[in-house]
């Protein structure tokens, strides 16, 4: 018996043991024993059943059956009939096809030969095919052999695994673009402001040059007063500051008054020359 | 060029009066809230709607009445509900059983002021009633047109906490609101003076019986302003001059809530002519023949807020709308 199938048998909840039981044959004297079958053979491992009668006592199974005997037997009911025979129900389970004298795989309770009962043919047919192999007991193929073990197969498994990033690592590592050139710092208000008011004392501004210029104007002015980003706030406290007030308001008059006509360049140089002189690099 | 903040003509100055007496008018009756006066005068000035946001118990109700009330505006409020009929706004066709002819009956629609209380929880339809005589300035009865008196300002609410069982404003409807405010609580101080009022109030006999005065009963009946004075400053508004650097100032404001990384949703152009619009009579409340880059940064929350969108990425970030305009106005040169 290979160590699965007993453990599957283990599983059942019978030792062997207790599977091969004794066959009672229910004889006083040679011609006493009166096996009770229908007759009809039985299936390769499908439980089939037999009541045996015998004056000497019940009988059970052998208790040196295991699961690689041809015929296993287990005792399913015991009875005595009126005239004091021992009924013994078996049954039986056929590993091997074949024709098989059941007494071989039974002993008496009392241990007397069991030659005492008549011959118990049982007939085992196999619905496979005589090729196909199997074993009744192992529903499961057993599994395939790895080479080397699994141990080893563990150990090139969790190698590969190792390797397969380092690898990937290594080959981006080798194609990695060039470094980024490193970005210019944006550009603060004095950048963007500066050429603006420049500019506006050399030409007359486009309309999105003048646009652009008294939003930068109140970006600087936020900056200078360290007012708070909130833009809406910072406009309301720019206009009561009395120095940036009164400077925002004269642009506001020149780029949005109806009647604001376009300051002559030495008014705008006036008017524009604080912000000429800001000092460079106010976060933007 | 000049350099005053004066009013710079003597209608603008009118401007300034007017808002000035309409708001101490209102003053008299609720505390604070100057902000919101300034916004429904805007929206009246300019024919556009009004969207308050706001929890309950801020006075919504009392303001726009002592508004009305002050310039002697015909009043009228409807409290929105999930059972509330399209016809139950602009009125409907009634069968009068002695002539056996019908007969229009006219609904709150036709009034100077609407205030159109939680309107979200109204059904669609409903808000699509009232949001297209909004938009028309005239409604459907039957097979006759009849256009609403003028002028015609609907003031809604949203309480913005309580959402079970309220049907959102689509953008697309949003949208035809001119402004967006929300509301705040009163400072400690001026809820502690809207305490001290309210303890002022007295008993309002009926008959032999009486009922407590409520706020409503203390609205200052005269009105210093009458409608005619009404379109009289409307006609200056139109009159505030707005430069072509202003204009690029809100189109770029307007353009670039198009393109912002956070925004599923821009501004549609119907923005850029509230934030304009909305700037000029602004300018005139506070004395000014022309607007100013403070005008439309003052308002941009109104007009913008409630016409984007956030993305799902943002929303996720935990962006607000109003990070994503404050980042819009700081970048805007």
């Amino acid at each position: 018996m290979t160590r699965r199938s007993q453990a599957r048998w283990h599983r059942d909840g019978t030792t062997p043991a207790l599977l091969v039981l004794a066959v009672v044959f229910a004889m006083s004297t040679a011609s006493s024993a009166s096996p009770s079958s229908d007759g009809e053979p039985a299936t390769r491992g499908i439980t089939g059943r037999i009541v045996v009668e015998s004056e000497h006592g019940h009988v059970r199974g052998r208790p040196d059956l295991d699961l690689d005997s041809s015929i296993l037997v287990r005792v399913a009911d015991r009875d005595r009939a009126d005239d004091g025979r021992a009924i013994t129900e078996l049954e039986f389970i056929g590993v091997d096809a074949g024709v098989f004298d059941l007494r071989e795989s039974l002993v008496f309770d009392d241990g007397g030969s069991i030659d005492r009962m008549p011959p118990l043919t049982i007939e085992i047919v196999s619905n496979l095919a005589t090729d196909a192999p199997s074993d009744v007991f192992l529903a499961e193929a057993p599994p395939a052999s790895i080479v080397g073990g699994y141990r080893k197969l563990l150990v090139v498994v969790a190698v590969v695994w190792i390797l397969v990033p380092i690898a990937v690592a290594i080959r981006r590592w080798l194609r990695r673009p060039p470094p980024p050139p490193v970005a210019p710092d944006p550009p603060t208000v004095f950048d963007r402001l500066e050429p603006l008011v420049r500019r506006a004392v050399d030409r007359e501004l486009t309309i999105d040059e003048r646009g652009r210029l008294e939003l930068l104007l109140h970006a600087h002015w936020r900056s200078r007063l360290g007012l708070a980003d909130d833009p809406v706030d910072a406009v309301r406290r720019i206009r009561t500051d009395p120095e940036a007030g009164r400077l925002l308001r004269r642009v506001e008059s020149w780029l949005h008054a109806p009647d604001g006509r376009t300051p002559s360049a030495a008014e705008l140089g006036e008017l524009l020359a604080p912000y000429r002189d800001s000092t460079p690099g106010v976060t933007p | 060029m000049n350099d005053s903040n004066a009013p710079t003509a003597a209608g603008t100055a009118a401007g300034e009066t007017f808002a000035r007496t309409v708001s101490t008018s209102v003053a008299r009756t609720v505390v604070g809230q100057e902000v919101v006066v300034e916004r429904i005068l805007i929206a009246l000035l300019t024919g556009g709607h009004l969207l308050l946001e706001g929890v309950p118990g801020i006075a919504k109700t009392l303001l726009v009445q002592a508004v009305g009330r002050a310039i002697d505006l015909e009043f009228k409020r409807i409290q929105f509900t999930i059972d509330l009929l399209p016809s139950d706004i602009v009125g409907s066709e009634i069968l009068d059983p002695e002539t056996g002819s019908f007969r229009i009956h006219k609904g709150p629609a036709f009034t100077n002021l609407l205030l159109a209380d939680e309107i979200n929880r109204a059904s669609p339809k409903v808000q699509s009633a009232l949001l297209e005589a909004m938009q028309e300035r005239r409604v459907s009865i039957g097979d006759t047109t009849h256009d609403l008196p003028a002028p015609f300002l609907v003031i809604a609410t949203q309480n913005p906490v309580e959402q079970a069982g309220t049907f959102e404003l689509p953008e697309a409807q949003l949208d035809r609101f001119m402004l967006r405010h929300r509301l705040d609580y009163p400072t400690f101080d001026q809820e502690a003076e809207v305490v001290r009022r309210g303890l002022q109030l007295k008993l309002k006999r009926q008959g032999d019986g009486a009922v407590p005065m409520s706020a409503f009963d203390a609205i200052d009946e005269s009105s210093p302003y009458q409608v005619r004075d009404l379109t009289k400053a409307m006609e200056r508004v139109l009159e505030v001059h707005v430069s072509d650097v202003f204009v690029r100032d809100c189109v770029e404001l307007v353009t670039l809530t198009r393109s912002h990384p956070d925004l599923e949703l821009g501004c549609s152009p119907r923005a850029a002519i509230a934030l304009v619009n909305a700037s000029r009579a602004r300018a005139f409340i506070h004395g000014r023949d022309y607007a100013v880059p403070e005008d439309f940064l003052a308002l941009a929350e109104d007009v913008v807020l409630h016409r984007i969108r956030l993305n799902y990425e943002a929303l996720a970030e935990g962006r607000r709308g109003e990070d994503v305009l404050r980042e819009i106005l700081a970048n805007l040169a």
